[in-house]
């Protein structure tokens, strides 16, 4: 099942703006680093159709290395275009209730954002796999316990402000997996085509989460 | 209602009367029995049996089939961590009072428009307490909230001094004592003439 996968890999990598041609350095770099999923990311600095082309440039050239799924999913046709790429899941900001059920009607995992216990239990009900827990940057930890107490069958995933120092915090604190943007995908390796040294990034995460 | 809700957690059905009868005992008269384990529907049944006049409802209730099935096992209240509308509908069609967790101004507006006026304020603590109850009652002057979360023996007091708490719940007084939590509950509610 997908769903295990993806609680084992525990990271998705979040490639947002990222130019078309260098997604497979850049998915290669990941890879090598022992990142198994990837969210290509809905964004206003680029036309859907462009994330798109990334999704399919991904899944046909890793096929049985990497998922890809798509992310900031806001509406129902981005998801059946998602699935037509070859996306395999969908991470949204919120909890929208066609966008989940579409993307369950389609096969695929569902990750929507959710933050209050109303937000989660209405995900977990409209059929969502995975919560994101969003934003979790600066996020009382307390908070994740708290809500698991209740709770204590959903799986969180932490997205937002995850980064190198402080992934084990929110590990221990009760999420089974992170959604991670910047600070794996660093904007200034992408620039220098310095892939090297996000496999290196990627390592050392892959070694926290251990 | 008693101004503290107990959340209790029955783990083994035999646990179900000497705990509901140490709240009994206690002077606390209702218990929310939360559906976060496999035998709570039947530990709301028997102790609705043995119990009758105490108020047992059942807590964390995610979703329509729980609250169809705690309402049939004879749960006198509902009580979720978040707003589910189809619980909502199916208890006002039934007539049980049903408590939704809300913590944001949609959330309760949601809750309002349901008809529901007082909610479960979950996790009340990491939420802003008191002062985000306050707050909240300034926009929502007729809505009554049972915080949830980091309220202990120690704000107990603060709390219910706060006339739009409509009770307080929680499990600190099933840790330890329950004797002497409940003894000490009670001589803080008389004190407030509660």
């Amino acid at each position: 099942m997908l769903t295990d996968e993806i609680e084992k890999a525990k990271i998705i990598a979040i490639i947002r703006d990222v130019d078309k041609n260098k997604i497979i350095p850049l998915a290669n770099a990941l890879f090598d680093g022992g990142i198994r999923f990837v969210e290509i990311t809905f964004s206003k600095n680029e036309s859907d159709n462009d994330v798109l082309d990334k999704i399919k440039i991904i899944s046909d050239n890793f096929k049985g290395k990497l998922h890809v799924g798509a992310g900031t999913v806001l509406n129902e046709t981005q998801v059946e275009l998602t699935k037509k790429a070859g996306g395999e899941f969908i991470v949204s900001p919120d909890t929208c209730k066609e966008v989940i059920s579409k993307t369950k009607d389609l096969g695929m995992i569902s990750i929507p954002g959710a933050f209050t216990p109303t937000e989660i239990v209405s995900a977990l009900n409209f059929g969502a796999d995975f919560i994101k827990l969003f934003p979790a940057k600066n996020v009382n930890l307390s908070y994740i316990k708290a809500i698991k107490t209740p709770l204590n069958n959903i799986k969180l995933f932490a997205f937002s402000g995850i980064k190198l120092n402080n992934v084990k915090k929110y590990a221990k604190a009760g999420v089974c997996g992170f959604g991670i943007g910047s600070d794996l995908i660093d904007k200034k390796f992408i620039e220098k085509n310095d892939f090297i040294s996000i496999t290196k990034k990627a390592k050392k995460f892959m070694e926290k989460i251990k | 209602m008693d101004k503290v809700i107990p959340v209790v957690v029955i783990k083994d059905l035999k646990d179900t009367i000497p705990t509901l009868q140490a709240l009994k005992d206690g002077g606390i008269n209702c218990a929310e029995i939360t559906f976060r384990t496999a035998c709570a529907a039947d530990a709301i049944a028997l102790g609705v049996k043995e119990f009758p006049d105490m108020n047992i409802g059942a807590g964390t209730v995610v979703n329509l089939a729980q609250a169809k099935k705690a309402v049939e096992f004879g749960a006198k209240f509902l009580v979720s961590p978040g707003l589910s509308v189809k619980v909502a509908k199916f208890a006002k069609k039934k007539g049980i009072p049903y408590f939704p967790g809300c913590v944001t101004p949609t959330e309760i507006m949601t809750a309002l428009e349901l008809g529901i006026e007082i909610v479960k304020f979950f996790p009340a603590n990491v939420y802003g307490g008191l002062k985000a109850l306050k707050a909240l009652s300034g926009p929502f002057p007729q809505l009554k909230f049972i915080p949830t979360g980091g309220v202990d023996l120690t704000n107990l007091e603060e709390f219910l001094s706060f006339d739009k708490i409509y009770a307080v719940g929680g499990s600190f007084m099933m840790k330890g004592d329950i004797k002497a939590n409940c003894d000490a509950i009670n001589e803080i509610v008389s004190k407030l003439g509660k």
